[in-house]
């Protein structure tokens, strides 16, 4: 046992029968922050995560493309299927895709929240209404500027390039303590610099008497009258993935932290439809990155992979952020084949690489359950919406020769390198198709959106399920639309905010 | 390193992504590593070991159909062709205009170089040296 109270399947030797008030399915931003808060108000709280429990050391002893196969669902390659497969990331281990994010923290754009409010109906949430939430959650999770000290040189020669065309652009906030800049944010940090929640209010949770059970798959849900009666898993071996015991979890109340992708999934596998929104509304937040070569050494793996950005074309929700990922899991996609192949590698310390992503306005998604009864995710990306991910890739290669780079890479299919700024126009006068661009995504959000216009909602303003007493969601599916930037201080400070409201209401949900 | 020890693939299977493998990263260039010393067809498939019965279905399909597309088109097998041709065919993968067959071969790329360039041997040969901005 790793804690009192924390569990793996090392620990369990029979079926697990639990009655505790509250349950909660997930433990990533959402479900950790619940945790914390209800246990911390008397509340008997057990969380359910399917993933393992890992920790500093296990993280050191990983190579990337080793952590992507432990640390994440699908092997880091759950796919949003459509006219072009995108991938999507998903972290699955207690502390949920926060241990395996990029760290960056913003808070809630007040243009977003106010229109949540106008066209959902969203009630309590303005940006001052949410401060105090903000605050405690950045305080907890030790939200700081990157300090120049640990950028590396990926994020200084982007910043050089900005600096030089007047770009607004700055160092991102992130969660950290101490960090090393040891470029493995995305492969669970081996300082326990980041500061996930399986070191924070998972932690905290566990010393006011909640329980973790870690590789325990929830699976069936039943509703008796308008009520969450019982939910019905498994403890799974970590290394076969096979069921070693039944686990049986009779709660007063229901918490469902699974993620955008999960939750609805779940709750649509065990046929609780809740209404016709559960599922749809799918926003993912979709990237590209743009790579350039430059005569100087980069060496874009030392420092934090996701360090700066340029916020000059926000308004249009085109957000522009660092990332570099290591040989083995970059050179795939960018070195061609044959012999030209080892001399990519051999290139790789000279490579700069960015991110560009852009808001989906218009672009929708949906989670079914696929014939083999795993989540199906669709994804229909928006004309307007490519051409805004088309306007970024250009501004990256404009800062990336404003920053002296030799050749430019979009990625782009059926596009050569360019070799200097006047080939970046080719993006606008030749055509992109959508088909032609090689697309991630890392931030699904809005399959369960909250409101009060109950025709297009799934849960109230407090995530509360619509017609059910006592079934909460708390994961990013709840927003009702894109952020148009890194969501895991929306998520944690809304959970906060919920959780508060479910202690205040005690006497409604646990009589 | 022993085929025995494969857990997915049989000996037929991991003889053609040998064959493929070596069309990717072919022997010799920029550096060179010992072939007896990185096997990445070996690492691929202790790898994969633990998808899905669906999962390693698809990934055995996309194998063969690369292996048997050419008696169609060229008759011959890919792992019966010379490696000048092996080059030319895959790179009708990697360049088509078809983005599905494009993303499945970018998927066996991807799992291939994923592999080969995790080896230790393989990353001093490139000078990769994963080391933090700042050291304890």
């Amino acid at each position: 046992m790793i804690n009192a109270m924390l569990y793996t399947y090392n620990d369990i030797t029979k079926d697990v029968v639990e009655s505790p008030d509250v349950c909660i399915i997930g433990s990533g931003a959402g479900g950790a922050v619940m945790a914390d808060v209800l246990s911390g108000a008397g509340l008997d709280v057990v969380v359910l995560e399917e993933g393992g429990y890992y920790t500093k050391d296990r993280y050191s002893a990983y190579k990337p493309a080793v952590a992507m196969k432990i640390l994440y669902r699908d092997y880091g390659a759950t796919v949003a299927f459509g006219k072009n497969p995108i991938i999507l990331p998903l972290g699955k281990a207690v502390g949920g895709t926060t241990v395996i994010n990029s760290g960056t923290c913003f808070r809630t754009p007040d243009s977003v929240l106010r229109d949540w409010a106008q066209r959902f109906g969203v009630q309590n949430a303005s940006t001052r209404e949410m401060e105090p939430f903000f605050e405690q959650v950045e305080k907890t999770i030790n939200v700081t500027r990157v300090s120049p000290e640990v950028l590396g040189k990926n994020g200084l020669v982007f910043k050089r390039g900005a600096d030089a065309l007047g770009m607004s652009n700055g160092m991102l906030m992130h969660n950290m303590i101490n960090c090393h800049g040891c470029g493995r944010c995305a492969f669970g940090c081996p300082h326990d610099a980041k500061q996930a929640v399986h070191l924070n209010f998972i932690p905290s949770a566990l010393e006011q008497g909640a329980r973790v059970y870690a590789n325990a798959r929830a699976e069936v849900i039943t509703l008796e009258a308008g009520r969450v009666t019982k939910i019905q898993g498994s403890i799974l071996n970590e290394q076969t993935g096979n069921r070693l015991f039944n686990l049986r979890v009779t709660p007063k109340l229901l918490v469902l932290a699974a993620g955008a992708i999960y939750s609805p999934y779940i709750l649509q596998k065990n046929s609780i439809r809740l209404n016709a929104e559960l599922g749809k509304n799918l926003t993912i937040h979709p990237a590209v990155r743009v790579t350039a070569l430059f005569d100087e050494i980069i060496q874009g793996y030392k420092g934090v992979p996701q360090g700066s950005y340029v916020d000059a074309y926000a308004s249009e929700g085109i957000m522009l952020e660092g990332i570099f990922v290591p040989p083995e899991i970059g050179l795939p996609v960018l070195a061609p084949i044959g012999k030209e192949n080892k001399e990519a590698a051999r290139r790789y310390d000279h490579l700069a690489a960015f991110g560009v992503m852009v808001s989906d306005k218009n672009s929708y998604g949906s989670v079914k359950v696929g014939i083999d009864k795993r989540p199906f995710i669709t994804y229909h990306f928006d004309p307007h919406d490519f051409k805004k991910l088309v306007k970024g890739i250009a501004l990256a290669a404009e800062i990336f020769f404003a920053a002296g780079a030799r050749t430019v890479n979009t990625g782009i299919f059926g596009f050569r390198e360019f070799t200097s700024p006047d080939d970046v126009a080719q993006l606008f006068t030749k055509k992109v198709p959508v088909t032609s661009v090689e697309m991630m995504a890392f931030h699904p959000l809005g399959t369960a959106r909250m409101g009060e216009v109950r025709d297009h909602t799934v849960v109230n303003s407090y995530g509360k399920v619509h017609g059910l007493d006592n079934l909460f969601i708390s994961d990013g599916s709840i927003f009702p639309t894109s952020l148009g930037v890194n969501p895991q201080v929306t998520i944690m400070s809304f959970a906060l905010r919920n959780a508060q409201y479910i202690a205040d209401h005690k006497g409604a949900f646990f009589a | 390193m022993a085929v025995k020890e494969l857990k997915v693939f049989d000996q037929k299977m991991y003889s053609i992504v040998r064959a493929i493998a070596e069309t990717i990263i072919p022997p010799g260039g920029a550096f060179d590593v010992d072939p007896q010393a990185v096997d990445p067809v070996l690492l691929f498939d202790n790898y994969i070991d633990g998808l899905s019965r669906l999962q390693l279905k698809a990934i055995r399909a996309i194998i063969s159909a690369i292996e048997y597309a050419p008696l169609v088109t060229r008759l011959t097998r890919f792992t019966k062709m010379s490696p000048d041709q092996r080059l030319s065919y895959l790179q009708g993968w990697e360049k088509s205009r078809i983005l599905s067959k494009r993303n499945i071969f970018l998927l066996l790329k991807m799992l291939i170089m994923m592999s080969y360039y995790s080896d230790d041997t393989v990353a001093e040969a490139i000078q990769y040296h994963p080391e933090c901005l700042i050291n304890d």
